[in-house]
């Protein structure tokens, strides 16, 4: 497995300037842009690493495009790079929000408009189940997994906050490893803990 | 302004998961500190969700631009944004430090599936969000062919996301106006 790339500052900002027009509707919509632009045209970091990091920025506060942009940034550039994404990444919607606003005041709603608004949050739709599809298959690594993914998903349909459940699941994944993983190591977390060895050039630039 | 940044960096930190939950809370404090009509707001959340980003971070941007202006939209998305975004990085480089990988399997092994949940949901969310009683099935049916259609082209296809929001743009417009 190959260590991220170090991308020059200004690769950076470019690359989530252009990206961040596609985040409509919140940021997991990015997420198959963002794996086409890294991983398959820039090769900045492999898929499994991607992977991992868009976990991270989906669980931790703050707007999920945003904080992917920011940790791939500091991935791979430290905190400058973290900069360069972050701002590269917030800019673009920050001047189209204004933007339309103006524009809005003037011309008031559109039928038109809005129906083509309606389209757009269904291609979001699609766009985000393919980032749940690619997420998933990293996640769901044996019953366990498959479990609390369920589990997850029917606590939120009823109406739990998502705090207590990223919470909840990072505190299964630690006692499970802790549990199990002093007997005897899992086939699931075999392979996962291979797949990191192998990373771990990777990692060492993030450290 | 200032009791405006505050507003807006308490809610950084409660922003968890993309932030639909916040919009209710802006709302509130909006009309308790007068910063804007209701009509207004429903404007703005007009507005926020036809550009691309997070609705409330730009949500945020348009009320803090609305009453104060560059100044103001400049003061509640860095609000809104830096204290997450300093914590997330700050935990995280806490976490890579602490042990290179073996913390980090175990917490990515519980978290993945959350997440997965998290995104599967968001889906679901903006979904119901999205349709209103009546005009249910034509849109229902309009928006399961989108979907089908725009993952046959993002997978069989292996086609720029781009394409997908366009095309998705023009079937509403052809067929949802």
């Amino acid at each position: 497995m190959q260590p991220d790339a170090q991308p020059s500052m200004l690769n950076l900002f470019w690359t989530f300037l252009k990206l961040s027009p596609v985040s409509f509707g919140g940021g997991y919509a990015i997420f198959p842009a963002l794996e086409r632009e890294i991983v398959d045209n820039r090769k900045w970091m492999t898929t499994d690493a991607l992977t991992d990091t868009l976990s991270l920025a989906s669980a931790a506060p703050g707007g999920v495009g945003v904080n992917a942009a920011i940790l791939l940034g500091y991935r791979m550039r430290h905190w400058r790079g973290a900069l360069a994404a972050g701002i590269g990444s917030i800019l673009p919607s920050f001047l189209i929000v204004l933007a339309l606003y103006a524009v809005y005041a003037r011309i008031g709603p559109s039928a038109k408009a809005e129906a083509a608004l309606t389209g757009i949050t269904w291609g979001v739709m699609t766009l985000i189940l393919f980032s749940a599809v690619r997420i998933g298959k990293a996640a769901v690594k044996d019953r366990t997994t498959l479990i609390l993914l369920l589990l997850a998903l029917t606590s939120l349909l009823l109406g739990l906050a998502p705090v207590y459940i990223i919470v909840a699941g990072i505190a299964i994944g630690i006692f499970y490893a802790v549990f199990r993983g002093s007997q005897r190591n899992t086939e699931a977390m075999n392979r996962a803990s291979i797949n990191h060895k192998q990373a771990d050039p990777g990692y060492m630039y993030f450290i | 302004m200032w009791s405006m940044f505050l507003f807006f960096l308490k809610l950084g930190f409660l922003s968890f998961g993309g932030g639909y939950a916040l919009i209710p809370m802006i709302e509130q404090e909006a009309a308790r500190r007068q910063w804007m009509s209701g009509d207004a707001f429903l404007d703005l959340i007009g507005v926020a969700g036809m550009a691309p980003g997070p609705a409330a971070v730009n949500i945020s941007t348009l009320i803090g631009y609305h009453t104060y202006g560059i100044a103001g939209a400049i003061v509640t998305l860095s609000g809104l944004i830096l204290p997450s975004a300093i914590l997330t990085l700050v935990l995280l480089t806490a976490l890579y430090r602490l042990q290179k990988q073996a913390w980090l399997n175990r917490i990515l092994y519980g978290l993945q599936p959350i997440v997965t949940a998290l995104i599967l949901f968001a889906v679901y969310r903006l979904g119901v969000g999205s349709l209103d009683g009546s005009v249910w099935d034509k849109q229902l049916l309009v928006g399961i062919s989108i979907i089908g259609i725009g993952w046959m082209m993002l997978v069989r296809y292996r086609m720029h996301p781009v394409f997908i929001l366009l095309f998705s743009a023009i079937c509403g417009a052809a067929f949802l106006a």
